[in-house]
C-alpha cells in the first residue's frame, strides 16, 4: 500500500484538508463560469450576490448551473461516502451502492411510478424512486442474513446480483412495451444534474446530509470492522449490528441520490480508491476525503460534458461512465490498489 | 424475439425524435418525378431499394405497416384491412384528419413494438398487398414480407423514413391502380398550402422554430431545416433560423442545453411539450420568462403526443398536411402578431 509517509502526521492532515477544500472551491467556481452559455466571471460574482433577475446571463448562473452545481457537491459527497462505507463493511474493494441494489430498486419504482400511476414529473416520482431503491437493498440484505454466518460480504454481494438482475430484466420488460412510460424515463435512467428541478435537492439534501454525517462519524467502527468480522468481534464489536446500520445509512444516502439525479456509476465505487491511495486504509481519513474528492470528480465531469459537445451536452452519468470504464481496467491491473 | 432484437428496437425507441423525421435529403421532389407510368392496367412493376415488386392484379386485401401509409393508402379511396399503430389514442389507428376517407372501414390495428415485425400476424390477414414506404424494413424483413404478398418499400434514394408525402402518395396511389387519384389528393395538398401562404404575407419570411424539451435533461430537441415538419413550415413562408441552422447541420434533430434557450427566442416558436403543466413549468422558468417568445405570447403548444396538430406534422402525409395547414392558421397568426393579446390559445 503506498503511503505518503507525511500523511498520517496531523500537519501533513491539515495541508491535504486544505488542498482538496482549494480543489473544491475551484471546482464549483468553474462549474458556475462554464457552460453552453458565454458569459463572463463578472455574471457569475453579479448573479450570485447582485443579482439582478431581467440579466439572461444572471438568470442561467442563478436557475441553471447553481442548482446543478449544488445537487453535484450534495450527489457527489453522498455516493463517494457511501461508497466508502460499504467497501468497508462488505471487505470488498468493488463494492458501491449499486451491490445492495439501490439503483436498480430505484429505477424499478420510477417505472412503476410512470408506467402504472402516470406520473411524468422527477419530483412526483421521487418518493417512489427513494422507495424503490430501499425496498430492493432490505430485500438483498434479508436473503443476504440466510443460512449460518448471518450477513457476510459474500452472501450480500450475491443476493444483490441477483435482485439488481431481475429487477433490471423487469424494469425493461415493462418499459418494451410501454413506449411512453420509455419516452419518461429514458433520460432518468441516465443520471444527470441538469434538468432536475432544485425542489429535487430540497427533498433530497437532509436524507443525504444526516446519511453522510453518520457515515463519517462512525468510521472508526468501519476501521474496526474492515479488519475481519472474527477480529472485530474479539475487540467486542457487535458486527452485525454495525453492518446493519451502516448499510442503512448507505442506503438513505445513495437512495436520495440515485432518486435526485438517476443512476450515476463511478463515483461511489471508484473515488474512495482515488482518496485511498493517498491517506492509506483509515477509514478516518478515507471518508473526509472521499466527502471533498466525490463533488470535485462529480462536478468536474459535469463540467467536462458541457463543453466536449458544445452546444449539446453530455450527460454526466454518461461522462461518469466513460472516465470509470479505463479507470476501473487500470484498477484490476494495479493490484496493489485493490487490497483495502 | 432475439435480444439483439430487443436491444435495437430500444435503441430505435432512444432515437426516436430523430428517426421520426429522418429525411436525409433536401432534394424536392418535382411533379414529374418518374416513379412510373400512371398506368391503370395491372400488373404493375414499381421498382425499390430491394429491387422491384410486381402487382399481378388490383389489390383488395392491403396492409400498411409502416407508420403512416394509411394515409395515402385511404387518400386514392382504399380502405386498408390493417394498418400498423404508430401513436395516438384514435380507433383504427387513423386520426382525425382521415375519418372522411376512412368512412365506416374497420381496418385492423397492427400493434407491434417499434421497428418489430410480427410476421405470422401480418400473414394470417391475408393481404394482397403490403406498403411499408415509411419504415426501416430490413432485406431480411423485406424477404419475409414478400414471401407473403407483394411488398411496396421505399426507392433506393430515400434514406428510412425519408421519402417525401408528394412521392409517397404517388407510390401508393401507383401500385393500387390508382395514380390519378393520388395525384388530386396531391394537388389540394398544394393548392391548400399555396392559399394560406398567399392569405398570409406576414409569414413570409419570419422566424420559426420547432422544439421540444429533453424532459430531465435540461435541454432542448431542434428539430432540423430538412425534416417534413419544417419543409411545411417553411412552405408557409417560414424561415429558419441561420444560427440554429449551423447547430443542427445536416441532422433531423439536434439539441441544445437550456442556458442556450434564447435561441429559441423567434418570431414564432412551435413548441412540443408532454403536458400543460410542463408548458406552464417552461413559460414560468425565469430564463424564460422573460424572452419575447412568452412576453409577445409567441409560442404555438403542441400538448401531449396526441395532439393531432402534432400528429398531423408528424405524419406529414397527403391527408395530414391539409388538415395541418387549415388548422394551424389561426394559431400561427396570433404567434406571429407579436400581441400578447392574441397569445396561442389552445
Amino acid at each position: 500500500m503506498s503511503r505518503i509517509p507525511s500523511f498520517s502526521s496531523g500537519g501533513g492532515r491539515t495541508v491535504a484538508l486544505l488542498v482538496l477544500l482549494a480543489l473544491l472551491a475551484g471546482t464549483v467556481v468553474l462549474s458556475l463560469r462554464f457552460g453552453a452559455a458565454e458569459l463572463s466571471f463578472g455574471d457569475v460574482v453579479r448573479a450570485l450576490f447582485a443579482y439582478d433577475e431581467s440579466s439572461y446571463e444572471q438568470n442561467v448562473v442563478r436557475t441553471l448551473r447553481l442548482p446543478r452545481t449544488l445537487l453535484g457537491l450534495a450527489a457527489g459527497a453522498a455516493l463517494a461516502v457511501a461508497g466508502a462505507a460499504m467497501q468497508a463493511v462488505t471487505r470488498n474493494p468493488l463494492a458501491s451502492p449499486a451491490i445492495l441494489g439501490v439503483n436498480a430498486g430505484a429505477a424499478f419504482g420510477v417505472v412503476i411510478a410512470v408506467s402504472a400511476f402516470g406520473l411524468t414529473r422527477p419530483m412526483s416520482y421521487l418518493w417512489f424512486s427513494f422507495i424503490g431503491g430501499a425496498a430492493a437493498s432490505l430485500l438483498v440484505y434479508v436473503i443476504g442474513s440466510q443460512g449460518s454466518g448471518g450477513a457476510s460480504p459474500a452472501k450480500l454481494a450475491l443476493a444483490g446480483v441477483i435482485v439488481a438482475s431481475l429487477l433490471a430484466s423487469w424494469t425493461t420488460g415493462i418499459l418494451l412495451f410501454d413506449q411512453q412510460s420509455l419516452d419518461v424515463v429514458r433520460f432518468w435512467l441516465v443520471g444527470s444534474l441538469a434538468g432536475r428541478s432544485s425542489g429535487v435537492l430540497a427533498v433530497a439534501a437532509p436524507f443525504q446530509a444526516v446519511a453522510v454525517v453518520l457515515l463519517v462519524s462512525s468510521s472508526s467502527q468501519l476501521n474496526v470492522i474492515s479488519i475481519g468480522d472474527e477480529r472485530a468481534r474479539s475487540l467486542g464489536m457487535n458486527t452485525g449490528r454495525v453492518r446493519g446500520a451502516v448499510l442503512a445509512m448507505v442506503v438513505v444516502a445513495a437512495g436520495a441520490t440515485v432518486a435526485a439525479t438517476g443512476p450515476i456509476g463511478f463515483v461511489g465505487l471508484a473515488v474512495p480508491h482515488i482518496v485511498r491511495s493517498i491517506t492509506g486504509p483509515d477509514y478516518r481519513a478515507i471518508t473526509v476525503g472521499s466527502l471533498l474528492v466525490g463533488p470535485i470528480v462529480l462536478i468536474g465531469a459535469d463540467v467536462l460534458g458541457r463543453l466536449v459537445l458544445r452546444p449539446t451536452e453530455l450527460q454526466v452519468g454518461v461522462v461518469t461512465a466513460l472516465i470509470g470504464a479505463p479507470f476501473l481496467i487500470g484498477l484490476a491491473r494495479r493490484r496493489g490498489a485493490i487490497s483495502l | 424475439m432475439t435480444m439483439r432484437r430487443r436491444l435495437s428496437a430500444a435503441l430505435l425507441l432512444i432515437a426516436l425524435p430523430a428517426i421520426i423525421y429522418a429525411t436525409g435529403t433536401t432534394e424536392e421532389p418535382s411533379d414529374t418525378d418518374p416513379v412510373g407510368g400512371g398506368a391503370e392496367g395491372f400488373p404493375v412493376t414499381i421498382e425499390h431499394q430491394y429491387g422491384s415488386v410486381t402487382v399481378p392484379a388490383e389489390p383488395e386485401r392491403v396492409v400498411t405497416i409502416g407508420y403512416s401509409e394509411q394515409d395515402p393508402v385511404l387518400a386514392t379511396g382504399i380502405a386498408p384491412v390493417a394498418v400498423r399503430y404508430w401513436f395516438g389514442d384514435y380507433p383504427h389507428a387513423v386520426w382525425p384528419w382521415a375519418q372522411d376517407e376512412l368512412g365506416d372501414a374497420e381496418p385492423d390495428v397492427l400493434e407491434m413494438p417499434y421497428g418489430e415485425l410480427d410476421f405470422e400476424r401480418i400473414a394470417a390477414l391475408a393481404p394482397d398487398l403490403i406498403v411499408a414506404t415509411h419504415s426501416g424494413i430490413t432485406a431480411e424483413e423485406y424477404a419475409a414480407l414478400s414471401a407473403i404478398s407483394p411488398t411496396l418499400v421505399r426507392p433506393e434514394e430515400y434514406p428510412a423514413f425519408g421519402v417525401p408525402w408528394q412521392v409517397q402518395a404517388r407510390l401508393i396511389g401507383e401500385a393500387v391502380g390508382r395514380l390519378d387519384r393520388a395525384d388530386a389528393a396531391i394537388e389540394t395538398v398544394l393548392a391548400t398550402i399555396e392559399s394560406v401562404a398567399d392569405r398570409n404575407p406576414e409569414f413570409d419570411g419570419a422566424q420559426i422554430v420547432f422544439a421540444s424539451p429533453a424532459e430531465g435533461q435540461g435541454q432542448y430537441w431542434v428539430f432540423g431545416p430538412n425534416t417534413p415538419p419544417l419543409r411545411f413550415l417553411t412552405s408557409l413562408g417560414f424561415t429558419f433560423p441561420e444560427e440554429l441552422a449551423a447547430i443542427v447541420g445536416e441532422q433531423d434533430a439536434a439539441q441544445i442545453s437550456s442556458e442556450q434557450v434564447r435561441l429559441l427566442n423567434v418570431d414564432v416558436l412551435v413548441l412540443q411539450v408532454g403536458s400543460e403543466d410542463a408548458l406552464g413549468a417552461i413559460t414560468s422558468d425565469p430564463l424564460v420568462a422573460g424572452l419575447e417568445i412568452v412576453t409577445e405570447g409567441r409560442i404555438v403548444p403542441f400538448i401531449g403526443s396526441t395532439d393531432p396538430l402534432y400528429g398531423a406534422l408528424s405524419f406529414s402525409t397527403v391527408l395530414s398536411l391539409p388538415y395541418a395547414a387549415e388548422n394551424l392558421e389561426p394559431l400561427l397568426q396570433a404567434a406571429v402578431d407579436g400581441d400578447p393579446a392574441t397569445a396561442v390559445g389552445r
